[in-house]
């Protein structure tokens, strides 16, 4: 583009993509399209009409389900009160495994080759689904909510472990240093120049994952694990779908309340503010809770 | 020179100290209802032990490695379907979601909450709902997931779509373009790569979760666990076990090197 | 980018715009009998914004007509921003009445809005163009106003005949073989170039122009500047603009409006004026 002559129409050439990333293209869709078409069958896709044309269930599903039944108000408050409780030390126990572990799986903190068992044993606990631990433990430790507990922990002691030890790994390494040139012992570095810098996020993750605890700890009742999830599947097996929405809607009561509580600790504890309103919920839920305890 | 020196602990207000007190009470109460008994805790290390005498080693027969093999094609196939169907009902509901893109105000608040619902609702729930609904078989399962999936990346495809610069759109606007032009031109340009990783996450969630829906008649090889269990036949619920291990981390894996790549070329 | 640069400066001086141009009309739009009255563009009445309480401006009034360059100036926080999109009808006035195209930008409909929009071109300090997207691509959105849909989103599904006249609006830019790269690479310069191939590729009848050089360095500052005014003029294209410096509200405007404390305290041909007088303006 160096001589300033009037161009026509036809020196303008609209500039074509080459052929090389159309190739690139066309191998990344087909792939995606194969994978597609590959899953469809199998996933009983050619179903899918079914769905709308209510092939006979459906109907009788929703009608039901739209009419909760609380019949059995007392059983589900208190199964649903064994959930919570799991939750609670499922996500307090993975906690405290999760701190050594995390530590222990950071690259800027462990030598490689503790690292590396580390985190494939973590790797391995978050892979296996809480409920294939609570099937374990079931036949290890018997029926009932301590089979929950330790599901949930082993689980949940993986994943807090590879994100404790993310964040670990972003941290900016002059305050370590500079605690380092005190002459402080390893065990004095880690404390004082990692952890504070890694605590906001820390518990950040923590009580995300209490969130997704409370949720978890509601089915593992499925497997025998104590908790509300055995009531669900008896429900829904034997048809008694009224009954089994009255139990969905308790658990997404009882979710949507720990999501809250969640948020508003969150707000108190990494961003300082808001203390009235999260003493005032906190305060809301001993009541609520207490308040169960007295009925049943 | 003549400064105090500051106290050690900041006083406590009556109110913080309360709720200091309730969260321990809370803890102390949950340790009653989790069925903790001591016995239990010191009698747990031998018991376990003793189940996985009884399921080392897991089951390595070839008919049976082949069979669990189909199940866990079958297992990443409901995995993916979900998953895909999913990513792509989201993006019109994450529009409603996000502030100020195509809706505002009420629409935004109502479409959040129902995701919050759709997410409240455990996987697992999701599947027995689906399978009484239509019948037991990997449908189920992939409707599960799709639900699941929609949930997720419908509320994180939106806070992906507000957090984009808005220079561009609102440049765009200035152009004299529609809403629903603007959001295609400006914010999901912007908004791709994350985007991307939102999918690969859920991929890797879908397939999480597809291992055991089976548990509950959904399809997959989560009913092969159960068989094994329900039968004591532990060695092969371990292979299953070793199996889904193996999986699971196997995608998570690509799913990270995928996600590593396509951020990698965006910056 | 020497190439581009002196492409640029060629194209420009047969038009000599690095001396005091000639207006190409007359400014007085009150016709006598007789005399041929150029159409208004834009005309402010009694023009008041508040935001929250604040009061940014009041009583600005003014008229422009087809062709004529305006340059608003006015110390930083004085309103020249928010008094543009007024214009444009992007924010709602507190007070007053701005007839844009001859139409009312407070009672007519979204729709008839976006269509006046699409008429105009707009330059903004920074962020104008999608970062990810090809140079292409967004000169082809500035077509979305007038085509909306589909096929305007990219590049690669656009109609020939889009595509043609984005290519058009970036030779005439000077940037046509740069038309595949990806917006975030470009530097500050020919982000800026691009912006304005994008503004003028529908045709507009009206440009403005937001502090079209604030973030780049004053050499390409003064090429962005002058391209910009170049295919103004060629094309009959009334343009308002804002800007810091001084000596450019002198160099390329016909008039000058300043804005001060609120008001609109100056509205002068440029010729009539002289640096002093506008410093006043900025104290």
């Amino acid at each position: 583009m160096t001589d300033a002559t009037v161009r026509t129409l036809d020196d303008i050439e609209v500039p074509r993509r080459t052929t090389k990333e159309k190739g690139f293209d066309a191998l990344l869709w087909g792939t995606f399209l194969v994978l597609l078409v590959w899953s469809f069958v199998p996933a009983d896709m050619h179903r899918f009409g079914e769905v709308f044309s209510g092939g006979g269930n459906m109907a009788l599903l929703l009608e039901d389900f739209l009419t909760p039944n609380f019949r059995y108000w007392r059983s589900y408050l208190e199964l649903m009160l064994e959930s919570v409780q799991m939750a609670v030390w499922g996500s307090f126990l993975s906690i405290l495994l999760g701190i050594p572990f995390g530590l222990l799986s950071s690259t800027n903190l462990a030598p490689s080759w503790i690292v590396f068992p580390v985190r494939r044993l973590m790797d391995a606990f978050r892979a296996i689904n809480e409920l294939v631990f609570a099937l374990i433990f079931v036949a290890a430790v018997g029926l009932g909510p301590l089979a929950g507990v330790m599901a949930l922990t082993i689980h949940t002691t993986g994943t807090l472990a590879k994100l404790f030890s993310e964040a670990v790994e972003a941290i900016d390494p002059r305050p370590v240093e500079g605690i380092r040139a005190t002459g402080a012992s390893r065990l004095q570095e880690v404390v004082y120049g990692v952890i504070p810098q890694v605590l906001p996020l820390w518990i950040s993750f923590s009580l995300y994952r209490f969130e997704s605890n409370v949720r978890s700890a509601t089915v593992l009742g499925i497997v025998g694990a104590g908790g509300i999830g055995m009531s669900l599947s008896e429900a829904l097996r034997g048809f008694d779908y009224a009954s089994g929405a009255a139990i969905l809607l308790i658990i997404l009561i009882t979710v949507s309340l720990f999501d809250i509580f969640s948020s508003l600790l969150r707000k108190v504890v990494i961003d300082g503010e808001e203390q009235s309103s999260f003493v005032a919920y906190l305060g809301f839920l001993v009541l609520l809770i207490v308040g169960i305890e007295i009925i049943l | 020179m003549t400064d105090a020196i500051p106290p050690r602990y900041d006083r406590v207000s009556a109110v913080g100290f309360l709720g200091y007190a309730a969260g321990v009470a809370l803890i102390v109460w949950c340790l009653n209802g989790a069925g903790f008994s001591l016995e239990k805790v010191t009698t747990s290390p031998p018991r376990f032990a003793d189940f996985m005498s009884r399921a080392w080693p897991p089951n390595l027969e070839p008919s049976v490695l082949e069979r669990l093999g189909w199940k866990m094609i079958e297992t990443l196939q409901i995995a993916v379907a979900g998953a895909v169907i999913g990513v792509i009902l989201s993006v019109p509901v994450a529009l409603l979601a996000a502030r100020g893109l195509v809706a505002g105000g009420w629409i935004n608040q109502v479409t959040r909450t129902i995701l919050g619902f759709l997410r409240a609702v455990p996987d697992i729930a999701w599947a027995l709902v689906f399978v009484v609904a239509v019948g037991l078989g990997p449908f189920a399962g992939m409707l599960a997931i799709v639900v699941d999936t929609v949930g997720f990346c419908g509320r994180f495809f939106a806070d992906d779509m507000e957090g984009t610069d808005k220079g561009p759109a609102e440049s765009l606007a200035a152009t004299g373009a529609r809403k629903i032009d603007v959001v295609a031109c400006a914010t999901i340009p912007a908004a791709m790569p994350a985007f991307i990783s939102t999918s690969l996450y859920a991929l890797e969630k879908a397939v999480r979760s597809s291992t055991i829906l089976g548990l509950v008649g959904a399809g997959g090889i989560g009913i092969e666990l159960k068989v094994g269990f329900d039968l004591f036949d532990y060695p092969t619920a371990m292979t299953v076990i070793l199996m889904i291990a193996v999986v699971v981390i196997g995608i998570e894996q690509i799913s990270g090197w995928a996600r590593n790549r396509i951020i990698g070329t965006e910056r | 980018m020497r190439a581009s640069h002196s492409s640029t400066t060629s194209l420009v001086t047969d038009l000599s715009l690095k001396s005091r141009p000639a207006p190409k009309t007359q400014v007085a739009s009150t016709g006598a009998l007789g005399v041929p009255v150029a159409p208004v563009d834009i005309e402010a009445s009694c023009v008041s914004k508040t935001f929250a309480g604040t009061p940014i401006f009041s009583d600005v009034s003014f008229r422009l007509v087809r062709a004529e360059a305006v340059a608003l100036v006015g110390a930083n926080g004085t309103g020249k921003s928010t008094l543009l999109r007024c214009l444009m009808g992007l924010l709602p006035v507190s007070d007053g009445r701005v007839v844009l195209l001859g139409q009312d930008t407070g009672t007519t409909s979204h729709a008839a809005l976006r269509g006046l929009r699409a008429r105009i071109g707009l330059v903004s300090q920074k962020h104008n163009l999608v970062p990810r997207l090809s140079v292409l691509s967004n000169v082809v959105h500035g077509l979305l106003g007038q085509r909306p849909g589909l096929r305007h989103w990219s590049h690669r599904f656009a109609p020939e005949a889009s595509r043609l006249d984005a290519m058009q609006a970036l030779e005439k830019v000077g940037l046509a073989d740069l038309a595949l790269r990806r917006a975030d690479r470009l530097s500050g310069g020919q982000s800026q170039r691009v912006a304005i191939a994008r503004a003028i590729v529908g045709a507009p009848e009206i440009l403005i122009a937001d502090e079209p050089c604030a973030s780049l360095d004053p050499a390409a500052g003064e090429d962005v500047m002058d391209l910009f005014f170049q295919l103004a003029r060629e094309n009959g294209v009334t343009v308002v603009f804002t800007s810091h410096h001084i000596d450019h509200a002198l160099r390329y405007g016909d008039r000058v409006l300043g804005l001060a404390e609120g008001r609109l305290r100056l509205d002068a041909t440029a010729a009539s004026l002289k640096p002093a007088d506008l410093r006043g303006l900025y104290d």
